[in-house]
C-alpha cells in the first residue's frame, strides 16, 4: 500500500506536535508533510525554493488546511488552491476550531472537501484522523496524478 | 354567493324602506323639490367616507327601487351597513339644524319603530315616542317651505365654508411637517374638529392627535391594499423622508426588504387581529437597511378595515448586540485553542512519561485534561449562549406534545437511572415558536429535574400548561432538592452554581440560555420552590409570534 501523503497547513507548533503525534497513533501508512503557512503551502505545491524537487515536496493526495493562518488566511489559500487548475483537484480537508456557520458555508463555497473541527479531546482527534485515513486512503478514488 | 346576495338584499330592504318612510314624511311638508336637496346635501356630506352612496337615485317621488341594491354591490356588510346609518343620521342631523328638534325627534321616533317592525331584533323604539308628525294644515305651506328653503342655503354655505377651512387646515398641516423646528402649538387642531357643539368628540380627537404626532416610535396607518393612508412625523423620519405627507399614497411593501413576507403578514393579522413584536427588515428611502420592531392592529377606519402599525427602529441596538454576540462567539473559539494543547500534553505525558512520575504528578495531569474538559463545556455554554440571537431560527408552528416526546427519548438514559415518573398534561396546545429552542428549554428543565433528585424519593416530574389571554403558560415541577429563595435570580446568571460539580456535573449555563431563550421570544420565566421538597420552573410563550 502506497502511504497517503498529507500536507498539513497550520502555523501552532503544539498543534502541528499533537497532529503528529495523532498519525503516528493511527493504523494508517503515511507521509505527514508539513508548512505553516499560506506562502509555504504555494511554495511547496508549485516546487519553488527549499521545495524544488518531489523528494522534498511529494505532491500531496489530501491537504489539511487550518483556516487561522498569518497573513495570508486559510480562506484566501483555499480559494487560491482551488482556482489553480493544476491543484483545484487535490481534496482539501479544513481542519480548524472555527464552527462559525459564516467560517463553515465560507470554505465551501471555496471548494472545500470537508470541514472538520479539531476536538479538545486528543483521544477523539486520534480518531478523527483514522476515519479520515480510511476514508480518503481507504474508501475514495483519488484524482490520479495529472 | 347566496349569502353574500341574502345580506345584500336584506340590507337594502330595510334601509330602502326607512329612506322611503322618512321621505314620505318630509315631502307633503316640504315638497318634492326641497326634500331631495335634503338627501342630496347629506349624501355629499359624507360622500369621501362612503362613495358608494353617490349611486343612489332620487327621484321627486323618492328612493329609486333597487338602486340602492345595485349601489351596494361589491361592498363589505359592515362598510355598508355603517354608510346607510350614517345617511340616516345625516339627514335627521340636517332637519334637526333646519327644522328644529321637536320635527327631528318624531322622525326619529317614526324610523326606529319602522326599523322595529322590519327587524324585531333590533333597539324598540321609546314607548312615550310622541306621534307622528300629521300632514301640515294648508295653514303656512308655503311660509315652512320658504323657510327651509332659506335654511337649506345658508347650510350649505356653512358646508362649503367648512370644507374650506378643512383645506386651510390640512395645508397649515403639510407646512408644519416641512418646517421640524416648529412643535405643535395649541392653536393647531387636529383637521375635522372645532365645531364647538363636538367638544367631547373635538377634545379626544386632539388627545389622540396629539399622541399620534408626539409619539417617539413611527405610527403609520395603512388600508388592506398597503397604501399608507396616515404617518407622523417620526415614520417619515425612520424611513428618512423629509415630511410625512411624502408617504401618503405609497405602498409599504416598497420598503420591505423581503416584499413576498407582506402576504403572511396580512393572512396573519386577517386571523388574530393584532401581531406584536414583529421584527421586519425595511429598506428606507435613502437606501439604507434597517431593523423595526412593529406592533400591528386590525381597525376599523371610517368603515374601513386598516392596519395601525406603530414602528421602533432598533438598528442600533441590533447592531449593538450582533457585536457583542461576534466577540463572545469569537472568544469562544480562541480560547478553545490553548484548552487542545492542555489536554493533548497531559495526556502524552501520562502515556510516554507515566512511569517516570509518582502517584501524585499521574494525578495532576488526570486534573489537567479534566479541567480542560470542563472548561471546553464552559466554552460551549458561553457559545451556546452568543448563538441564541445571532442564528435566525424561524418560528414555526410546533406540537408541543412533539417536542417533549422528542426530549424524553434524548433524556432516556436519565430517567432510567432515576426511574423517573414523567406525568404531561391531557391537552397541549401548538405553538408558533423556533423548534430547536423550545426544544432546548424542555431539554434544559427536564435534565435538571432528573439531576436535582431528593435521594429518599421516588422520582416525580410534571408538565402543566395554563392557558392565559395571551400566553401559554408551561410549568416543570418536580419533587426533588429544592432551591433557597435567596438563589432564585442566581441560578439564572451565567456559570453560577449552587452546588459542586462533584456533587452535581455541570457547567451552569443551562438556565442562562433558557432564559434567554424565553425572554428573547416575548416570554417570562421564573421559579417557585420549597428547599427539600421540590420546585416549580415556569415559562411563557406568546399565543402570538413573539419579539425576535
Amino acid at each position: 500500500v502506497s502511504p497517503l501523503t498529507v500536507l498539513l497547513i497550520e502555523d501552532n507548533t503544539r498543534d502541528i506536535r499533537l497532529t503528529q503525534r495523532a498519525f503516528k497513533q493511527t493504523e494508517m501508512t503515511h507521509d505527514l508533510r508539513v508548512v505553516r503557512d499560506g506562502d509555504e503551502a504555494l511554495a511547496y505545491l508549485h516546487r519553488e525554493g527549499a521545495y524544488g524537487d518531489a523528494q522534498s515536496a511529494p505532491r500531496p493526495d489530501v491537504i489539511l488546511l487550518d483556516l487561522n493562518l498569518p497573513r495570508m488566511g486559510g480562506h484566501e489559500l483555499l480559494r487560491r488552491v482551488k482556482q489553480d487548475p493544476r491543484f483545484k483537484h487535490v481534496p482539501i480537508i479544513v481542519l480548524t476550531t472555527s464552527g462559525r456557520p459564516d467560517d463553515v458555508l465560507q470554505a465551501y463555497d471555496a471548494g472545500a472537501n470537508a470541514y472538520l473541527l479539531k476536538p479538545v479531546e486528543f483521544t477523539r482527534f486520534t480518531e478523527v484522523l483514522e476515519q479520515l485515513g480510511k476514508f480518503w486512503l481507504e474508501t475514495v478514488q483519488l484524482p490520479p496524478e495529472v | 354567493m347566496p349569502d353574500e346576495q341574502a345580506w345584500q338584499t336584506r340590507t337594502a330592504d330595510m334601509f330602502g324602506q326607512l329612506y322611503t318612510a322618512v321621505w314620505q314624511q318630509l315631502a307633503p311638508l316640504l315638497g318634492a323639490d326641497l326634500s331631495l336637496e335634503v338627501f342630496t346635501l347629506s349624501t355629499a356630506a359624507i360622500r369621501d367616507a362612503y362613495p358608494f352612496l353617490d349611486r343612489l337615485v332620487w327621484q321627486p317621488y323618492g328612493l329609486v327601487p333597487g338602486s340602492l341594491l345595485s349601489a351596494v354591490a361589491g361592498e363589505e356588510q359592515a362598510y355598508v351597513t355603517a354608510g346607510c346609518e350614517r345617511l340616516l343620521h345625516e339627514i335627521q342631523q340636517l332637519v334637526q339644524t333646519c327644522g328644529g328638534a321637536v320635527l327631528a325627534q318624531r322622525l326619529q321616533a317614526m324610523t326606529e319603530r319602522l326599523r322595529h317592525g322590519i327587524d324585531p331584533a333590533s333597539e324598540p323604539s321609546p314607548a312615550a315616542a310622541p306621534e307622528l308628525v300629521a300632514p301640515p294644515a294648508a295653514r303656512g305651506g308655503a311660509e315652512i317651505q320658504s323657510i327651509w328653503r332659506q335654511s337649506l342655503r345658508l347650510y350649505r354655505q356653512v358646508q362649503a365654508q367648512q370644507a374650506a377651512l378643512q383645506q386651510a387646515r390640512a395645508e397649515l398641516a403639510t407646512l408644519r411637517h416641512a418646517t421640524p423646528i416648529s412643535s405643535p402649538g395649541a392653536s393647531d387642531l387636529p383637521p375635522s374638529c372645532g365645531d364647538p357643539a363636538d367638544d367631547g368628540l373635538a377634545r379626544s380627537e386632539r388627545f389622540y392627535y396629539d399622541l399620534f404626532e408626539l409619539s417617539p416610535d413611527g405610527v403609520v396607518m395603512t388600508n388592506t391594499d398597503g397604501d399608507i393612508l396616515q404617518a407622523n412625523l417620526q415614520c417619515a423620519e425612520i424611513l428618512d423622508f423629509d415630511t410625512p405627507a411624502e408617504l401618503i399614497g405609497r405602498k409599504v411593501s416598497e420598503f420591505y426588504v423581503q416584499p413576498e413576507r407582506r402576504d403572511s403578514f396580512l393572512a396573519r393579522i386577517s386571523q388574530q387581529q393584532r401581531i406584536e413584536g414583529q421584527r421586519q427588515e425595511l429598506r428606507t428611502n435613502r437606501g439604507r437597511t434597517i431593523i423595526v420592531m412593529a406592533s400591528s392592529r386590525l381597525i376599523d377606519y371610517e368603515g374601513r378595515p386598516c392596519l395601525l402599525s406603530v414602528l421602533r427602529d432598533v438598528t442600533e441596538r441590533a447592531r449593538l448586540r450582533q457585536e457583542m454576540e461576534d466577540f463572545a462567539y469569537s472568544a469562544s473559539h480562541d480560547l478553545q485553542a490553548p484548552l487542545r494543547t492542555f489536554e493533548g500534553y497531559a495526556r502524552w505525558l501520562l502515556e510516554d512519561y507515566g512511569d517516570v512520575l509518582d502517584e501524585v504528578g499521574r494525578q495532576l495531569c488526570e486534573e489537567i485534561i479534566d479541567d480542560a474538559l470542563h472548561m471546553k463545556k464552559l466554552l460551549d455554554g458561553l457559545l451556546e449562549y452568543s448563538r441564541i440571537g445571532r442564528l435566525h431560527t424561524e418560528a414555526v408552528a410546533v406540537d408541543v406534545l412533539q417536542v417533549l416526546e422528542w426530549v424524553q427519548h434524548d433524556l432516556q438514559i436519565e430517567i432510567a437511572d432515576t426511574g423517573a415518573r414523567i406525568t404531561l398534561p391531557e391537552t397541549l396546545p401548538t405553538v408558533f415558536y423556533p423548534e430547536v429552542r423550545l426544544t432546548q428549554i424542555f431539554s434544559n428543565l427536564l435534565s435538571n429535574a432528573l439531576k436535582f433528585t431528593a435521594a429518599n424519593r421516588p422520582v416525580e416530574i410534571a408538565i402543566g400548561c395554563e392557558i392565559l389571554p395571551r400566553h401559554y403558560r408551561f410549568t416543570v415541577r418536580d419533587n426533588g432538592i429544592g432551591i433557597a429563595p435567596e438563589h432564585y435570580t442566581r441560578i439564572f446568571e451565567i456559570f453560577k452554581r449552587l452546588h459542586t460539580r462533584e456533587d452535581y456535573p455541570g457547567t451552569g449555563a443551562g438556565l442562562t440560555i433558557v432564559k434567554k431563550i424565553v425572554e428573547s421570544h416575548g416570554g417570562h420565566i421564573g421559579v417557585e420552590s420549597t428547599l427539600g421538597e421540590g420546585t416549580i420552573f415556569w415559562f411563557t410563550i406568546p399565543k402570538t409570534e413573539g419579539a425576535l
